[in-house]
């Protein structure tokens, strides 16, 4: 069961991932590899392990008001995953919070970032 | 390099550290207390003297070590280098990433242009840890006359602030991702800063510092604060901000580690 993330599927190639909550880090923060997080895993079993090779992912940060470093750690460890898997990542609909964070740490250079979650599935093709 | 700048002297006056650990913490504070006590000692706990610069830092760790690494190098040529870093997470896990970027930064032959450094530190710090850790961090170079250059891998630009108040240090551009992603170029930002003008750089435990109702500090106030005391001490300008973040949290215990280190140049 999923608590954190609300999965939908498009075309039978996109994953959309809605992060249901504003504030993550009780299913982010310990001392364990990202792997071992409940936010992670519940992306694994919901979202990445359902991914067709060739799909996208697309991450949907709307409601999400807190992002500490953990969680750019997880989208790191999310894209690695994805891309071993030949599919590829997409964000969108980052919050002004999530944004600041995000571009500081220059995710913008390292994420494709969709201003709405049509548009990602658009470009997702 | 010898070990945690100490080749360089330290000046009297010009560093705080603020203790973690409040009354009630439990048995395990003794050996908690080694840890913490052990990266004291491995961390400057004051800014060295700069010919030509004034220098004052802050820091404290969120939970009784820091994953927040400073730390000051004379470089081959003479001049002086500072290197501002954040380790991914906070507490004991990120102490391991700034001690493993220690090491790069003292042992091998990383100190060139700080785009330069940056790029040879953050290819050896890639293939020594996991792929979901990283570090954030500046590098800096403060060369006689006021001629500073730095460079940021995921991390906030130093804000320069002149004695006549214009603020430089807010453009995202010149900043590359994060140390531990994957090797790449780093842009160097050169700056000629005339007597009076002042550096400021911190980690995001200080402007991400937030309130009961979830608001962050901000670094709109911080510019504000750099800006609205040209006339105050450094040393001042840096407690009077940390005041300033410890009023705004109504006195809660600050989440993230912090560090500000103040630089002010004097001739």
């Amino acid at each position: 069961m999923s608590c954190n993330l609300s999965c939908e599927t498009f075309n039978e190639r996109v994953v959309v991932a809605r992060f249901v909550r504003p504030d993550m880090r009780d299913a982010l923060y310990d001392y364990e590899a990202i792997p071992d997080t409940a936010l992670f895993k519940e992306l694994d079993t919901n979202a990445i392990k359902p991914l067709p090779k060739g799909g996208t992912l697309i991450l949907n940060f709307g409601l999400v008001d807190w992002f500490p470093t953990a969680f750019y750690r997880l989208l790191l460890r999310v894209r690695e995953e994805v891309q071993a898997k030949g599919c590829r990542v997409m964000l969108c609909c980052l919050t002004e919070h999530v944004k600041e964070g995000f571009e500081l740490m220059r995710g913008d250079k390292v994420f494709e970032v969709h201003s709405t979650e049509k548009r990602a599935v658009t470009a997702a093709g | 390099m010898s070990p945690a700048g100490h080749d360089l002297p330290p000046s009297s006056d010009s560093g705080r550290w603020f203790s973690p650990f409040s009354s009630g913490d439990s048995n395990d504070r003794a050996a908690w207390s080694k840890l913490c006590n052990l990266q004291r000692r491995i961390l400057p706990q004051i800014a060295p003297v700069v010919p030509g610069y004034r220098l004052f830092l802050a820091y404290r760790p969120a939970f009784v070590v820091t994953g927040d690494y400073h730390d000051f190098f004379r470089r081959p040529d003479g001049s002086a280098a500072v290197f501002l870093g954040d380790g991914s997470g906070h507490g004991p896990a990120a102490s391991m990433l700034m001690a493993i970027m220690r090491t790069i930064l003292h042992t091998h032959d990383v100190h060139h242009e700080p785009g330069e450094t940056l790029h040879a530190a953050g290819t050896m710090f890639h293939r020594l840890i996991p792929s979901d850790l990283f570090m954030t961090g500046v590098y800096m170079v403060l060369a006689p006359g006021g001629r500073v250059r730095w460079a940021a891998a995921g991390h906030h630009p130093p804000l320069w602030v002149t004695r006549r108040g214009r603020l430089f240090g807010t453009d995202l551009a010149p900043v590359g991702p994060v140390l531990g992603f994957e090797p790449v170029p780093y842009e160097t930002v050169s700056w000629e800063l005339d007597i009076g003008d002042r550096l400021l750089l911190f980690t995001d435990g200080l402007w991400d510092a937030r309130n009961a109702i979830g608001e962050p500090f901000g670094r709109e106030r911080l510019r504000e604060h750099l800006v609205g005391n040209l006339d105050v001490p450094l040393a001042d300008v840096v407690n009077g901000l940390l005041a300033r973040v410890a009023a705004h949290i109504h006195g809660a215990e600050f989440e993230d580690d912090f560090t500000i280190l103040g630089i002010e140049r004097v001739g």
